[in-house]
């Protein structure tokens, strides 16, 4: 497809947050000027899609909100065979040419999710803190390769025995100096540093870069170093 | 040789289609407790090749790749129409077009001649809905690929793929799933020889009950499947 728009992936799994974050970054991309779309790959049903779409009543017209079912295979659907994806982008761009970004939801899945770059320009792993603090050093490309680790949910960690500090430990050393960052999408903590790397990933689409340049995934498959991308975790 | 590989490369399920999304009416059936086992399934999956798959998207698969040999764009473009108006039940419908619009595209580094390229043109401009069966009888003429090895590969992935979803939807096991494919080739191939001769024109498809679950679909509320 002839893309317009950056593409964001959301991927993680069930329960992370996806859907949440999208729902909360909406509003701050459109106060910053940018009008975004939504593609929501649901499992079983349009739970996901559905939910975004009543968050958002009066803030962003239903229309610009698609699920995708994705026949019980979310990597599939964003991976390894995009179809279903690139044709609701393709229609959603040429709907909506005053979109400035696409930000596609994948079902929730394992660790390993990643997306096509046929599909997403940057991409962000969504986690939670109550799936327990060894998330992190279990690995997953979803994990270690992603431009992004979202660790979300930071204030259930006393409720469910999770040790932060242990995360931000085994997600600096897992990550090889690619970014994590904590937040709380219920109470908004956090948020403005996702939006800043999502508005970085917007900017760099803007400048030409193009996404096969600067994809972790192929810099990792080509060997490449990456501690020149180093950010510190917020605490 | 070559078009023996690329006909094995279009009818493998990892060739990007977004098939994998479309259980062709199933799980439809399934929602209805219309099949509720594998002996059904079996019954549903040849049915659905005799019944309503052979018969339409055979035959256009088959008069397409003519049609294209010929450099009949018109026939082409008819015959999709035709295709396209006999599936009623909507999703059945998107599927196809679905799978047509992703050949094409993933297609696009396969050589053609100016009869893929009209009916490419066609397809993006909207003034033909560019069908799978028809895509892909134009895909076999620029390809090589003989019709019945087209047709053939055709019917094994629509199959497959009720098949796979089967296994998603139903109790049946991964070997059920095979013996049923394996059992549907004598059945692909009888039906094949059937069609070899037979014109656009006279393409037909009879399964109200699938067509009539599959329409409702739509609206079912808990859905796993685009169709």
């Amino acid at each position: 497809m002839n893309r317009k728009i950056p593409h964001i992936g959301f991927g993680g799994p069930v329960g992370s947050g996806k859907t949440s974050l999208v729902e909360a970054l909406v509003p701050l991309l459109l106060a910053r000027g940018v009008r975004p779309l939504v593609i929501t790959n649901d499992i079983f049903t349009r739970e996901d899609g559905e939910h975004v779409r009543r968050a958002l009543a009066g803030v962003l017209e239903p229309d610009r909100i698609r699920p995708v079912e994705t026949g019980a295979c979310p990597h599939t659907a964003v991976r390894e065979d995009p179809s279903m994806n690139l044709l609701a982008a393709e229609e959603l761009e040429a709907q909506f040419p005053d979109a400035g970004v696409l930000l596609i939801e994948s079902g929730g899945d394992n660790l390993t999710l990643t997306f096509s770059p046929a599909l997403v320009d940057y991409q962000l792993y969504i986690i939670d803190v109550a799936a327990g603090d060894k998330i992190p050093r279990k690995r997953g490309q979803g994990i270690t390769s992603t431009d992004l680790l979202v660790i979300n949910k930071t204030d259930l960690a006393p409720h469910v025995g999770a040790d932060l500090d242990v995360m931000r430990r085994d997600a600096a050393i897992v990550r090889n100096g690619r970014p994590f960052l904590f937040t709380n999408c219920r109470t908004g903590v956090g948020l403005d540093l996702v939006l800043g790397h999502v508005m970085d990933a917007i900017s760099a689409y803007g400048r030409g870069a193009k996404p096969e340049d600067e994809s972790p995934l192929l810099q990792a498959a080509q060997g490449h170093d990456h501690s020149h991308r180093a950010t510190h975790p917020p605490r | 040789m070559l078009a023996h590989l690329r006909s094995l490369q279009l009818a493998d399920s990892a060739f990007p289609l977004g098939m994998f999304a479309h259980s062709h009416g199933l799980e439809a059936m399934v929602r209805r407790n219309l099949v509720t086992n594998a002996d059904e399934l079996e019954r549903l999956v040849r049915v659905q090749l005799e019944w309503s798959v052979v018969p339409s998207d055979g035959v256009a698969l088959l008069n397409a790749r003519a049609a294209a040999e010929a450099g009949c764009l018109q026939d082409l473009v008819a015959m999709d129409r035709l295709l396209f108006a006999m599936r009623w039940a909507s999703e059945l419908r998107a599927a196809s077009v679905q799978a047509g619009r992703r050949l094409l595209a993933e297609s696009a580094a396969f050589p053609r001649g100016s009869v893929m390229a009209g009916y490419r043109e066609a397809a993006a401009g909207g003034s033909t809905p560019g069908c799978g069966a028809v895509a892909l009888g134009v895909v076999a003429w620029e390809s090589g690929i003989p019709g019945d090895v087209a047709l053939a590969g055709y019917l094994h992935s629509l199959t497959l793929g009720t098949l796979n979803a089967g296994q998603r939807l139903l109790s049946i096991t991964h070997s059920q799933s095979q013996q049923m494919l394996a059992r549907a080739q004598p059945l692909m191939m009888d039906l094949i020889r059937s069609v070899e001769d037979r014109s656009w024109q006279d393409m037909c498809c009879f399964t109200p009950e699938l067509d009539i679950a599959a329409a409702g679909h739509e609206i079912d509320e808990v859905r796993m499947f685009a169709s």
